[in-house]
């Protein structure tokens, strides 16, 4: 009985041990993936920083787009390549690094680490109210502690838990989605996963791409500047110094694009009749796209700044029209 | 000191090892009660001073009632206790309501002001002693004579704050022994621990933040949104509640002893009765043996009792009309229920549909329990029948953690009330735990207190 007893008591406490240790080991597994890993694994929890990890992965000659929500509803990379191809006998390889609500410094920041990354050759940029306004500022480089301040002791603890583990400065990476986005990293070269990088996933099923005809685009004529006179926009002038100083020393080509809108949203609070700054005069590398002007049917529009999903095709298919003069001018 | 923090963590365990390398019970004890009185004292240690002076009050009382044998002892002990949580619960309410009912004559009456503020658990450890007492007084249990088992008794920390409320009984014997260190229980401890902080960290308290938004502006929410708060505070309270006894449970475990469940699947219930019977049932049992039994139970005026058990229990939750109402409500539909049963009239409904019936009723009920008091409930009544008009839409993440919480019970409820997580195989114990564990990282945020500590 004794001898039965002393063998349950080991078995318990085998299993107990055995259990302890296997967390233990997983666990440190795991903190020693999160710390080789912490770049890559944080920009899980910030799309614009997820997709330039997503950018890095891509081989070859990229054309990349960069802005706000305006870019991300107006542009489907899938059927701007598509169309490049059959209608303009251009092969393009298009990645969107757009993301919804950039502050000015967020927009500075992509620009910066796209002319980074040397698969990049032309880079498409939105020139517009959203991306020079500082309505939202975000930083990247703080982590964010794990609970509100309280007492001192209660800081000191999460402050040492948060400085000694990269999994817990990790945190917000972690979610069922963090599984997908890896698979998505390891097939960023082949794939776009252009509806998937747009969280209203739901609102682009694009059924129109299997009915789509070639259109008349004819009517749809953006303003062109290769000169100097650029559009206006609500921008402090030293904004633009900023953007040019990033811009300077870029090799590849710059287009700016100014997406199509019923009536621009004034961020500053100032009259639209207050004119911005404009690129200094030296400043003779990219050229202007201008489509605020042209003349958009409302189905084509959810709002005032953002086209729907209809107009999203249409924008791409012109888009892909008058990008393809610039490529193939470029070239 | 609350559980989801990391003071806590870094207490128990350490605390833990300290009480394990102890041989004798006696040493054990110290090491207990110094760790429950270092949590309790955490937050604000004044209210230490109260929950001493309680605890000594009663372990003399224990010791005159035994030797005494006389209900006017008992009668004055237990208005002691009453008396304490009503000065500290229930005054400012009590001084309210005379306010606005000589108002009624338009007549002021002053009132003196002062620091209203509730002792921490003051709810449970009033009942747990007022149990112990009439335990004693009818011979259920001799009383304590050691006091630091005593305070021990009435101080672990696991359960000190918000229950389950446990009968010296209970725990008493488990507390005098010593008890050698069980490795299943250890392991099932820690299971139910992490469980209960994932239930806790990652349901409840994500939760919170939509359902504190809908019930501080009702008038925001369309109809769709109202009840999608609401059933989202329905998932939120049990959650909360069952998480922190999951985790005292837990706790429990650590150190050897075992604590009462709290919960059996009360959601699934398919009447109020059984409802009452799977949801805080330390506290239904409670309520039953000292206050229905007391008051002739079944024997005599049976839903009279019934009503006011429940009005009580509605009371004791809060100083407040909402839970008043709240109370008297339940009181009723329990007693109609057993009427009906009694005249042996029965709805012919699939199960299923008994359950969703019950679990309509309790939601509605809740938005008294919830809002902070009448004018918000009513608002919130308003918004339920679709009398505002917002165009917003009910948060997908609030459908996802209602739907995460569904998914949880149904796979892992029973787990919780039983040994069978021991019976699975070490594959499937660590993924569990390790998703549990990661969610608990991942969703931890906010500092958002126990929704029973109020109480």
């Amino acid at each position: 009985m004794i001898h039965k007893s002393l063998y349950y008591r080991n078995t318990k406490m085998k299993n107990l041990l055995l259990f302890i240790v296997t967390l233990m080991v997983l666990f440190a597994g795991a903190e020693l993936f999160a710390q080789k890993n912490f770049k890559v694994l944080k920009s899980f929890s910030d799309p614009a920083v997820f997709k330039l990890e997503l950018l890095k992965k891509r081989s070859g000659n990229n054309l990349v787009f960069l802005g706000s929500s305006r870019f991300l509803d107006a542009v489907s990379v899938e059927y701007l390549n598509t169309w490049s191809l059959k209608e303009n006998e251009l092969k393009l390889k298009s990645f969107d690094a757009s993301f919804r609500g950039p502050s000015f410094d967020e927009y500075l920041f992509s620009i910066k680490e796209i002319l980074k990354i040397k698969n990049t050759d032309f880079l498409v940029l939105e020139w517009s109210n959203a991306v020079f306004s500082d309505h939202k500022k975000k930083i990247k480089e703080v982590s964010a502690g794990i609970i509100k301040k309280t007492d001192s002791i209660e800081n000191s603890l999460q402050s040492f838990v948060l400085s000694q583990s990269a999994l817990v400065r990790l945190r917000k990476s972690i979610s069922l989605r963090s599984l997908h986005k890896y698979y998505m990293l390891k097939t960023s070269d082949k794939n776009t996963h252009d509806l998937w990088l747009n969280p209203r996933i739901f609102k682009n099923i694009y059924t129109e791409y299997k009915h789509q005809s070639k259109k008349d685009l004819s009517t749809f004529k953006p303003e062109i500047w290769e000169s100097l006179s650029t559009p206006e926009v609500h921008g402090q002038p030293d904004k633009i110094v900023r953007l040019v100083e990033a811009l300077d020393k870029a090799k590849i080509k710059v287009i700016f694009v100014r997406p199509p809108v019923v009536k621009e949203k004034n961020f500053l609070g100032e009259s639209f009749s207050s004119p911005v700054g404009k690129f200094p005069a030296k400043f003779d590398k990219s050229v202007f796209i201008d489509y605020s002007k042209v003349s958009f049917p409302n189905y084509l529009m959810r709002d005032d700044v953002h086209l729907s999903v209809q107009g999203k095709v249409l924008f791409s298919q012109i888009l892909a029209r008058d990008l393809a003069l610039q490529i193939r001018g470029a070239e | 000191m609350i559980f989801n923090s990391f003071s806590f963590i870094a207490l128990n365990f350490i605390f833990l090892l300290l009480f394990w390398l102890q041989r004798k019970v006696t040493h054990r004890n110290l090491v207990l009660l110094s760790a429950s009185l270092i949590f309790y004292a955490w937050s604000f240690w004044p209210a230490l001073l109260l929950f001493l002076l309680m605890l000594m009050f009663n372990y003399a009382a224990g010791q005159i009632i035994e030797k005494q044998k006389n209900r006017l002892f008992l009668f004055g002990a237990v208005s002691v206790n009453l008396s304490v949580l009503g000065i500290f619960k229930y005054s400012r309410f009590i001084l309210e309501c005379l306010v606005d009912l000589v108002g009624l004559f338009n007549l002021t009456m002053p009132v003196p002001s002062f620091n209203y503020w509730l002792p921490l658990g003051i709810s449970f450890y009033t009942f747990q002693m007022i149990a112990y007492l009439v335990d004693v007084y009818r011979g259920d249990v001799k009383s304590e004579k050691n006091v630091i088992t005593f305070a021990v008794f009435k101080s672990f920390y696991a359960q000190l704050v918000a229950g389950p409320i446990v009968r010296a009984s209970e725990l008493l014997p488990q507390i005098k022994r010593v008890n050698k260190f069980d490795p299943q229980k250890f392991h099932l401890g820690l299971y139910y621990l992490i469980a209960g902080l994932f239930i806790k960290v990652a349901i409840a308290d994500s939760i919170s933040h939509f359902v504190d938004y809908s019930f501080e502006n009702p008038e925001l929410l369309n109809f769709l949104n109202a009840w999608g708060s609401l059933y989202g505070f329905a998932v939120q309270i049990l959650a909360d509640f069952w998480g922190y006894s999951t985790i005292a449970i837990g706790i429990g475990l650590l150190y050897g002893v075992e604590l009462p469940i709290n919960f059996k699947n009360p959601y699934a219930a398919s009447s109020i009765g059984q409802f009452w019977r799977t949801w805080h049932i330390t506290l239904s049992t409670w309520l039953r043996d000292y206050l229905y039994f007391p008051l002739g139970g079944g024997r005599r005026h049976k839903y009279r009792n019934i009503i006011i058990t429940l009005s009580l229990a509605g009371l004791w939750h809060g100083a407040s009309w909402n839970f008043i109402i709240y109370g008297v409500l339940h009181g009723v539909w329990l007693a109609c229920e057993k009427k009906l049963q009694e005249k042996g009239f029965s709805i012919n409904l699939p199960l299923l549909c008994k359950q969703l019936l019950v679990f309509q009723g309790l939601s509605v009920l809740r938005v008294f329990f919830r809002a902070d008091d009448l004018p918000t409930a009513l608002s919130y009544f308003k918004s339920l029948l679709g009398g505002y008009n917002s165009g917003q839409t009910v948060p997908g993440d609030l459908l996802s953690l209602i739907f995460s919480f569904v998914v949880f019970n149904y796979f892992f409820e029973r787990s919780l009330r039983d040994k069978s997580f021991l019976n699975w195989s070490l594959v499937k114990q660590v993924a569990v735990t390790t998703v549990f564990i990661l969610a608990i990282i991942s969703f931890a945020s906010a500092k958002i207190s126990f929704i029973y500590f109020e109480f």
